[in-house]
């Protein structure tokens, strides 16, 4: 599962690597809800929630420009919002909307730089998330590459033709679903063989450790302390 | 083109996105439950695999003319082939991947994404299959469930942003019926040609055809259509009970006749403004948490029993 970026950068050592996956998760939804919940929204806010996600970053040992940039993804959908607030006269809310959906973006990629995929999805099972859901999203992860790697390779081939036709465009999707299809048949005869029985197992165990607490008291107490100071 | 609406973190508001997660949830977990008995337990990679297969399927661009191109979202194509219950668990799958991994669509609003892609967006492109696939009209079911999964998807969050006190001017609602319907129609279009493809390579990679169910079909499809234009258009309006208490004058008169203890979503007993909140949000969200804890626990017990 080493494919893409987030997966080389949540394969360091850092003190926030080494967390247990569920304090992470439990961190980062506490954040974005308080994120959420936070309104009006002062630049105090921003500038707080933003120091707090650069201090993470830094000493996680990851990549700031790289972050930033991922977290920039959300933007399209939020500037069309923005955009229309601010011609709505509702500057404040403009603001506030690029501010809160960058700084949830930023957080959301920030934990998953810190953590490998198989280990956030163990935590939302721990938390609850159905052992179906969980075995298909992480199939989905194994072989997304995979399957976009042929997507690209067949739209590539077709550009060389001069682009697909609508017909040959539909056949070329069924014909990834087909191949689909077969690689996930080559799978399970695979998984068979070696004892699968619906569960993908882990082979990185964590455990819960003083630490892990610490996180989220830590977390909670500058999110609390953090609005009271800008409340006075 | 055909670009699916992710709703990221920060635009919704707490009531809106605590009460599509309520919803959500207990729906991912009957869908999950439902997937768990048509689908054997070894046989899950598939579905997996067929959620990586609609990244890959939205690599392949259809000429739209114009020099634009569409791509299929996958929800229609997904409820033919695998079913509605195996189709929400992997779009469910395929949202919670793009939050975490392409910053596409947010954490806390992911029970609204999952409710308008994953849960809506599936039931209305699988409908017009159910009720109208046996018989001649074939194509135009599976062309209606491909128009309809956008449209609904696409309105719904349109509404949900309304709710949330964004503001909707009339001509943003005009316009956004307008591209949902031409992305709704693109959509309905690839849909078709994917499945026509399916059928020449493997009749039976598609879900077999239920007898026809015209005649009341037709009803139920044009009001979901209806519904989910009206709703677009109204959310642009003002409330109507406001608009007539404010036209009469006696919209300062109104008062409550019950003290709500999280009125205005805020916990009225914090003494801190801004802490109110921040307070209330987390009430929402363990209750939340709580509820759906309680309603997993009680579907597996039923389950073992």
């Amino acid at each position: 599962m080493r494919h893409t970026i987030l997966d080389r950068w949540s394969a360091g050592d850092s003190w926030l690597h080494r967390r247990d996956a569920r304090a992470k998760l439990g961190c980062l939804l506490l954040l974005l809800a308080w994120i959420g919940t936070t309104s009006p929204f002062p630049p105090e806010a921003a500038a707080g929630y933003g120091g707090l996600l650069l201090v993470a970053i830094a000493t996680a040992g990851l990549p700031v420009v790289g972050l930033f940039g991922r977290a920039a993804l959300v933007l399209p959908f939020t500037v069309t919002f923005a955009a229309i607030a601010l011609v709505s006269g509702e500057t404040n809310r403009a603001v506030a909307l690029l501010e809160k959906s960058y700084l949830s973006a930023l957080a959301i990629a920030t934990v998953a730089g810190v953590t490998p995929m198989p280990a956030i999805l163990n935590a939302a099972e721990a938390f609850g998330a159905p052992r179906i859901l969980i075995t298909v999203t992480q199939f989905l992860y194994r072989y997304l590459f995979v399957l976009v790697e042929k997507g690209h390779r067949m739209k590539l081939a077709a550009e060389c033709r001069g682009g697909f036709r609508w017909q040959a465009a539909g056949g070329a999707v069924a014909v990834l679903f087909g191949s689909g299809y077969q690689t996930a048949e080559g799978v399970h005869q695979a998984m068979l063989a070696r004892g699968f029985e619906g569960k993908v197992p882990s082979l990185r165990r964590t455990h819960w450790r003083a630490a892990d607490t610490m996180l989220v008291v830590g977390l909670s107490l500058a999110l609390i302390a953090g609005r009271l100071a800008w409340s006075l | 083109m055909n670009r699916p609406m992710h709703i990221p973190d920060g635009f919704l508001s707490t009531p809106v996105w605590a009460a599509l997660d309520v919803v959500s949830v207990p729906a991912i977990g009957f869908a999950a439950r439902r997937a768990e008995g048509v689908w054997e337990e070894s046989r899950v990679p598939l579905l997996g695999v067929m959620g990586a297969f609609v990244f890959a399927a939205q690599m392949i661009n259809f000429p739209v003319g114009a020099g634009t191109s569409g791509h299929l979202v996958g929800s229609s194509l997904l409820a033919i082939t695998l079913g509605p219950a195996a189709a929400i668990i992997v779009m469910t799958a395929i949202l919670a991947l793009q939050a975490l991994i392409f910053q596409d669509g947010g954490l806390l609003a992911l029970g609204a994404n999952v409710f308008n892609m994953g849960v809506a967006g599936v039931f209305a492109g699988y409908l017009p299959y159910l009720l109208w696939s046996s018989g001649s009209w074939r194509r135009a079911s599976v062309f209606a469930g491909g128009l309809l999964s956008v449209m609904v998807a696409a309105s719904l969050t349109m509404v949900e942003l309304r709710i949330s006190g964004l503001p909707m001017p009339m001509a943003v609602a005009s316009v956004s019926s307008g591209l949902f319907l031409i992305s709704g129609l693109i959509e309905g279009a690839i849909t078709v040609a994917v499945v026509s493809s399916l059928e020449k390579m493997n009749p039976d990679w598609l879900q077999p055809a239920p007898e026809a169910r015209r005649s009341w079909g037709a009803l139920i499809i044009a009001a979901i259509l209806l519904a989910s234009v009206g709703a677009l258009f109204a959310s642009a309006l003002p409330d109507g009970l406001e608009k007539l208490a404010e036209t009469l004058g006696i919209a300062d008169r109104s008062r409550n006749l019950v003290e709500a203890p999280v009125a205005e979503y805020e916990l009225r007993w914090v003494d801190q403004p801004l802490m109110r909140k921040a307070a209330a949000g987390l009430l929402g969200l363990g209750m939340i948490y709580g509820i759906c804890l309680a309603v997993g626990r009680v579907l597996a017990r039923r389950r073992t029993v």
